[in-house]
């Protein structure tokens, strides 16, 4: 019976250790490793490319796993080390054909990519010349039709500045017009002799003229055609008046001159008379005659040559030669005698060179004495010759 | 005295075998150690770090395996260096031709959004000279250059990013 107990004791104590003898050992991890990568890949494609390293490895696997089994352990691991080695040999020189395939593929997409985009490069510069080209002519058409609105619109206003200054110039050609019509009315006195039309020209002139200032072409041209209308009328009026007032003046001046150089005369009798409208400058030469004789007494050359220069002188007055006796006689023969000396003195004074269409030879006896006929020497003076200026 | 000699001989023997199996593995390990600078080198994308760092351990164990005069186990670690090199080889060149292809993806993508951008010119251009055409440009069809696509080059030119 004891023995029986130690037996079943030692049994006990023996069979665990018999058993864990006798049990595999852990798998050796590069074993493991060599079993992970086999999974993880796709052994058939490195077969291909590496036929003897892929049999190699299975085969060094499997005798690694024998080893294993057996517990040869480090020669299991020694052999999954070769394992793996040949195994991602095989994987690595698989991964090189599918990378060299690869690559091949991309270089031929490459190829086709490169010339697909070289002819849409091509295409596109085309186009891009094509629209550049378009742009510049659309651009030159919009710079000619800008040029074109340009120099039309320049050439309007040159227009209109040239019609403006052509409008300033007829203008400032009637207004000179009208000035030159008003200065020649004031050669003619107009402001006095035609107050109302020389004003009315001042002041459309005046008005044209602010008119011009203003721009106001028309208006201007209008009051200048009127300011020389009335500045012609003006003229017109004031002329002849004008003229007269200055003839007149003109006469009163010679008239003078024609009664102050008569004067000088030696020997004459000067003295001014009116008759009616005549004006009359009367030089008388007494005791020009010896008694009841018509001809002219020796010495007295000297005034009738005074008085022919003098009559040469002012050749616009008409002369009258009038001869005049005292009151002795029939009334005829004083007339005769008279008659006979003024045409005595006619004829000395044409001989003196004076031009005998302005001379008028008349004789009026013993009519209108200037001197007394009762004494002698009233009668001496009243026998006398009288030449006679008229003028109005 | 011919024993002795003969002992001498036969002991000399395999002495100078094993200096000689010695130098072999130690000039594999530094020949080994020096091609693992110049695989570093290659490793432009630092694709590898893992592997060569694990080939680097296995080269030191290889070194350790040796001072102990361990061979065997020597020239079995010496075999699983060459085959990690001929890894890490394939995958360099494996990382650079997906590089390369991630590139000329990149390349191939700008490529493809060019013809688009030039499409899109194509059409504005073609909408502006239609409109210039018919008397004035549209105030809708944009600027009044015409449409030009970003980073276009020149008829016939490749892309920028080509390798």
């Amino acid at each position: 019976m004891k023995t029986r107990m130690i037996a079943t004791r030692i049994a006990a104590v023996l069979l665990p250790s018999l058993l864990a003898a006798c049990a595999t050992p852990p798998k050796p991890k590069e074993l493991a490793d060599y079993d992970l990568l086999r999974q993880a890949n796709n052994l058939q494609e490195a077969n291909k490319k590496a036929p003897d390293l892929v049999a190699s490895a299975e085969k060094l696997a499997e005798r690694s796993r024998e080893e294993w089994q057996s517990s040869d352990l480090e020669e299991s691991r020694r052999d999954a080390i070769m394992a793996n080695i040949k195994l991602k040999t095989a994987l690595a020189l698989m991964e090189q054909e599918q990378y060299k395939a690869k690559i091949q593929t991309l270089s031929a997409e490459q190829a086709k990519a490169e010339e697909e985009a070289g002819d849409l490069s091509e295409k596109l510069a085309n186009e891009q010349e094509k629209v550049q080209l378009l742009e510049k002519y659309l651009e030159a058409r919009k710079t000619a039709e800008a040029d074109k609105q340009r120099l039309s619109a320049q050439m309007s206003t040159e227009q209109k500045e040239h019609e403006r200054l052509a409008l300033q110039l007829a203008s400032e050609q009637k207004i000179a017009a009208a000035q030159l019509a008003l200065r020649t009315a004031d050669t003619v006195d107009a402001s006095k002799f035609a107050k109302a039309e020389y004003s009315a020209a001042s002041d459309m002139l005046a008005k044209a003229s602010a008119e011009l200032k203003q721009n106001d072409y028309a208006g201007a041209q209008a009051s200048a055609e009127v300011a020389k209308k009335n500045a012609d009328k003006a003229t017109e009026i004031a002329k002849p008046l004008y003229e007269q007032a200055e003839q007149a003046s003109q006469n009163k001046a010679r008239d003078e001159a024609l009664a102050r150089d008569a004067s000088a005369i030696n020997g004459a009798d000067v003295r001014l008379e009116r008759r009616g409208d005549l004006q009359r400058l009367v030089i008388a030469v007494p005791e020009l005659f010896s008694k009841r004789k018509p001809d002219i007494a020796p010495g007295h050359d000297g005034v009738l040559s005074a008085i022919a220069e003098l009559i040469k002188k002012y050749p616009t007055y008409p002369v009258q030669i009038i001869g005049f006796t005292d009151n002795r006689g029939k009334s005829s023969e004083l007339l005769a005698i008279s008659a006979a000396r003024a045409q005595n003195v006619y004829s000395s004074l044409a001989a003196k060179g004076v031009e005998t269409r302005r001379l008028m030879a008349s004789g009026l006896g013993g009519d209108d004495p200037r001197f007394d006929n009762k004494t002698a020497p009233g009668r001496a003076k009243n026998n006398r010759i009288e030449i006679v200026f008229l003028y109005h | 005295m011919a024993a002795a000699i003969a002992c001498g001989v036969l002991g000399a023997g395999p002495r100078a075998v094993r200096a000689g199996e010695e130098d072999d593995l130690q000039r594999e390990i530094d020949t080994q150690r020096g091609s693992v600078l110049d695989l570093d080198r290659l490793d432009e994308n630092k694709a590898t770090g893992d592997e060569i760092a694990q080939l680097r351990g296995w080269l030191d164990e290889a070194w350790n395996l040796r001072s102990k005069h361990e061979y065997d186990q020597v020239r079995e670690v010496l075999e699983r260096t060459r085959k990690q090199a001929d890894l890490i080889r394939a995958k360099i060149t494996a990382s650079k031709l997906r590089a390369q292809a991630t590139k000329r993806e990149a390349a191939l993508a700008d490529l493809r959004t060019k013809i688009a951008r030039t499409k899109k010119a194509l059409t504005d251009t073609a909408k502006r000279k239609k409109a210039l055409e018919q008397g004035g440009a549209p105030s809708s069809a944009g600027p009044s250059a015409p449409a030009k696509p970003q980073g276009a080059t020149p008829a016939g030119a490749p892309g920028g990013n080509a390798p």
